[in-house]
């Protein structure tokens, strides 16, 4: 990890190969919790998207600075002073997104992908490297949330984004808590298949 | 120890740090968030009451917020009123009393408090003001907040808020009636019952069977498991012209709450909340009017 | 024994020995049934093929008298459930590169199971998604008929029950007293609907009940023969009960199960079940919801429950307190399925708890 790489590679990996949720399965409470909408996937993946991005250029940046037995108290410090202005600003500006996310938004401290990230990139790397690292996990983050969203919107309400697709409600057990598991753990494996046959593929063709 | 001392100094520089930013944003933020909740409220209460911005509410409505406290001095419990004793023209009333009665509905005591119309919304503010005036060595508790509408002086609406526990947790509703106890509407706040199920309180459906109960039917409401008739469904839901919606409104005004099926629990615990929400109000309302007339206490509502 | 390696089943071990056949080359070869499984290596006549056949035999009187009970669509709501069963399991296992054994009938008997725990009145959709849920999730995904944690028809259930929670708590159909079998199909069956007995006494207490099915021996008459609304196969004790004491007499099961599961819920009944302590109606409680299908036919499934007599005993007894506690306490009236499902995978913790004396002492001997 300490070779320089390219934005792309920093990109595909918080997109594609270490995609937070069906990679690394980190943050899965929150891909669970409030993931029964694309909306509400949208603006949890947004939120988290901006505290990963901030504080992974903060902690880079005052990385010479932090003594290393204290890392993880900085870390916390860090995320929970971003996570509170995000939460103040979409209190002040975005009431009617707040109202419906208000209570998630303050998990975010407690985010494992966040803090993740700052050990293992953030505090050895340069701050261009971390931005575009931030950049990537949150967005495969938003990704992920927006996926699960999609799944279980679609198959739980019959509408994409608040618009009625289908034109009634199909399977009213994906918009419960526990089918969130449930979309979860199916999409991983099909993720997984598909880089399985990708893979498989690739390797006859070379 | 050179290591602790750069530990101490480099912590307490974070932490430094850390607060001035997110004082800043606080600073920052602060005016437009309230400003948001407010707004919200208000919102919900103007709907209640039949306004929305396309039809906004004339001048001569006003709000007038009244909270009730619990003292408790040893084991001698009062109910305390803070309401306002202004002139009441601005709708911001500049005068508050907080009236004490005990619990047989005599009149104890009434002092003034000292607090402005923009402090009595804060809960922390007025908390500060109220425990100040009751007096040390006594217990102070915030119990809940009702509002007294008025047009051009006569009373015209009443909104209350409240929770009561449904099915899962707490179901939070506020409450619209007129001078008379009657239900005028309804609006769920907050529940978390589950979807499709219990969460279907929400819908109009439901919660529009409410409108027009009147109190004496509202003391006796009951809950049945009986299909909802379709003409009653489309004249709730508001698919009807206005002429037959008030109509069928009016030829199910005496029946009792239909409960959503699959969710007889849900629909009983909210028929039930809203029963005993509306019985203590009026009994609550009424002792203090008495006692407002007889003390010759001047109010703005 | 000349079944194929893959049929042969270890009847008393969890799970099914995993079995291969000796190369046939070699000096092998003139022996062909040379077998190497894991232990325990226990010899029977028994095998999954049968015991699933003669399980499913047992539950055709209860499926015939629940005809004449509900009507012919409980028929209809069967087959599709046996054949999407069916279905499911072949795809599933081809897709997964298993070898198919619908024939040996376990996806059969999900498929009746999963139609005996749902309401009469429901859409013939219900059954098919239930089948998916239960065979391809419930059972393939996790590992194939031996390895699945929770009982596949009970899933099947659960995932209904949040899926149609409408349909799943309030398409029951009142029972017919004269044989006209046809009356609820077609349009019919959305125009009646009754309350299950279990559903009234919670929701409307014990006046509503007596004033609704009555009271006294002639209550229990017919209850016990079936005559109530409930699920499709869950009514008729006296069927039920029949079926449970041949496959007792065939060995197939052992009392311990259904006699602890039974008398648990009889005995925390009759303590909690009424207004004042010991007051509740303890055969009534046995009678009135799906207690005894679920004693001896789904707590009983050979892969989701313990083998150990002393375990299958506190696995009776912790469905039966699940079952009372949901069942008082809880948001539905009926409480057995989530009681089994939860107790299922604390199975083989048990076992593993009440594990059988070693009679040798361990490798390297006892120190």
């Amino acid at each position: 990890m300490t070779n320089t790489k390219s934005i792309g590679q920093l990109l595909s990996r918080g997109i594609l190969s270490e995609n937070p949720i069906f990679k690394l399965a980190l943050s899965m409470c929150p891909a669970v919790g409030i993931s029964t909408t694309v909306m509400n996937g949208v603006m949890l993946g947004v939120a988290v998207f901006f505290v990963q991005v901030f504080s992974s250029v903060t902690i880079s940046l005052f990385k010479d600075q932090i003594h290393p037995r204290i890392r993880i108290p900085s870390y916390t410090l860090t995320i929970a002073t971003w996570v509170t202005v995000i939460d103040l600003v979409l209190a002040a500006y975005m009431p009617g997104a707040y109202a419906k996310m208000g209570i998630f938004v303050k998990l975010i401290v407690a985010f494992a992908i966040i803090t993740m990230r700052l050990e293992m990139f953030a505090c050895k790397e340069k701050v261009k490297d971390s931005f575009w690292d931030g950049v990537g996990m949150g967005l495969g983050f938003l990704v992920g949330m927006v996926a699960i969203g999609f799944v279980r919107e679609l198959l739980g309400s019959g509408t994409i984004l608040g618009y009625d697709v289908l034109g009634f409600k199909p399977l009213l057990f994906f918009i419960l808590p526990c089918a969130g598991f449930f979309v979860v753990g199916l999409m991983m494996a099909f993720f997984n298949w598909i880089e399985v046959v990708y893979k498989q593929k690739r390797g006859v063709r070379s | 120890m050179k290591d602790i001392m750069s530990i101490v100094f480099r912590l307490t520089l974070t932490c430094l740090m850390a607060a001035t930013v997110m004082g800043a944003a606080f600073i920052i933020t602060n005016k437009a968030k309230k400003h948001n909740e407010h707004v919200r409220e208000e919102r919900t209460m103007y709907a209640l009451l039949g306004y929305s911005e396309s039809k906004p509410a004339p001048v001569s409505i006003v709000l007038h917020q009244i909270y009730r406290y619990i003292i408790t001095e040893g084991e001698v419990q009062f109910v305390s009123y803070l309401i306002p004793t202004g002139s009441g023209k601005s709708g911001a009333a500049d005068a508050y009393s907080l009236v004490s009665l005990d619990l047989q509905g005599k009149m104890v005591d009434q002092k003034p408090v000292a607090i402005d119309g923009e402090k009595i919304r804060e809960r922390e503010d007025r908390d500060k003001a109220v425990i100040a005036v009751a007096g040390p060595g006594k217990e102070v508790r915030f119990a809940d907040h009702t509002i007294i509408v008025t047009d051009n002086g006569k009373r015209i609406a009443y909104l209350l808020g409240g929770k009561f526990p449904g099915f899962k947790t707490f179901i939070g509703v506020m409450l619209a009636l007129d001078p008379q106890y009657t239900m005028v509407g309804m609006e769920i706040l907050e529940h978390e019952e589950d979807p499709g199920l219990g969460a279907e309180i929400e819908q109009d459906y439901f919660k529009n069977q409410f409108q027009g109960k009147a109190f004496t039917t509202l003391k006796g409401l009951k809950v049945v498991k009986e299909p909802l008739p379709a003409d009653y469904q489309q004249a709730l839901e508001g698919g009807l012209a206005e002429a037959d919606m008030a109509k069928v409104m009016e030829q199910y005004k005496e029946k009792d709450i239909y409960a959503l099926t699959g969710a007889t629990i849900s629909s009983k615990s909210v028929t039930d909340g809203v029963k005993g929400m509306v019985k203590k109000f009026a009994y609550r309302l009424d002792s203090l009017d008495k006692v407002l007339k007889e003390q010759q206490i001047a109010v703005s509502f | 024994m000349n079944l194929p390696s893959h049929r042969r089943c270890n009847l008393f071990g969890r799970r099914i020995a995993i079995e291969t056949q000796a190369p046939e080359d070699q000096s092998f070869s003139s022996q062909k049934n040379w077998i190497v499984s894991v232990s325990p290596h226990v010899k029977s006549n028994e095998s999954v093929e049968k015991i699933m056949w003669t399980v499913l035999a047992c539950l055709m009187p209860p499926l015939i008298l629940s005809v004449f009970i509900f009507g012919i669509q409980t028929l209809i709501i069967t087959a599709v459930s046996v054949i999407s069963c069916m279905l499911v399991e072949a795809v599933s296992q081809k897709a997964l590169g298993r070898p198919i054994t619908i024939r040996d009938g376990s996806a059969a008997l999900t498929g009746v199971l999963i139609a005996f725990v749902i309401p009469p009145g429901v859409s013939y959709l219900l059954p098919v998604l239930g089948a998916v849920m239960a065979i391809y999730i419930g059972k393939h995904l996790l590992g194939g008929i031996g390895y699945n944690i929770f009982n596949p028809a009970l899933l099947g259930r659960a995932f209904l029950l949040a899926t149609f929670p409408v349909a799943m708590t309030s398409a029951w159909l009142p029972p017919l007293d004269d044989l006209s079998i046809f009356s609820y199909l077609g349009s019919g069956v959305d125009a009646v609907t009754a309350a299950t007995p279990l559903a009234v006494m919670k929701e409307q207490g014990m006046a509503a009940f007596t004033q609704a099915f009555g009271s006294g021996t002639s209550l229990y008459t017919s209850f016990f023969l079936g005559w109530r609304p409930g699920c499709i196969g869950e009514t008729s004790g006296f069927m039920l009960v029949l079926g449970g004491f041949y496959m007792l007499y065939r060995g197939y099961i052992t009392w311990h199960i259904p006699a602890s599961v039974l008398g648990t819920i009889a005995l925390l009944s009759w303590i909690f079940g009424g207004e004042a302590l010991c007051s509740g109606d303890p055969l009534l409680a046995i009678l009135s919801g799906g207690a005894i299908l679920g004693a001896f036919y789904m707590a009983n499934d050979y892969v989701t429950s313990p083998t150990n007599k002393t375990s299958q005993l506190i696995y009776g007894v912790g469905i039966g307190g699940l079952t009372v506690l949901i069942r008082l306490k809880g948001g539905y009236p009926e409480g057995i399925c989530y009681a089994i499902l939860l107790m299922n995978p604390l199975s083989s913790v048990l076992d593993s708890f009440f594990k059988p004396k070693r009679f040798a002492p361990p490798v390297g001997g006892d120190k």
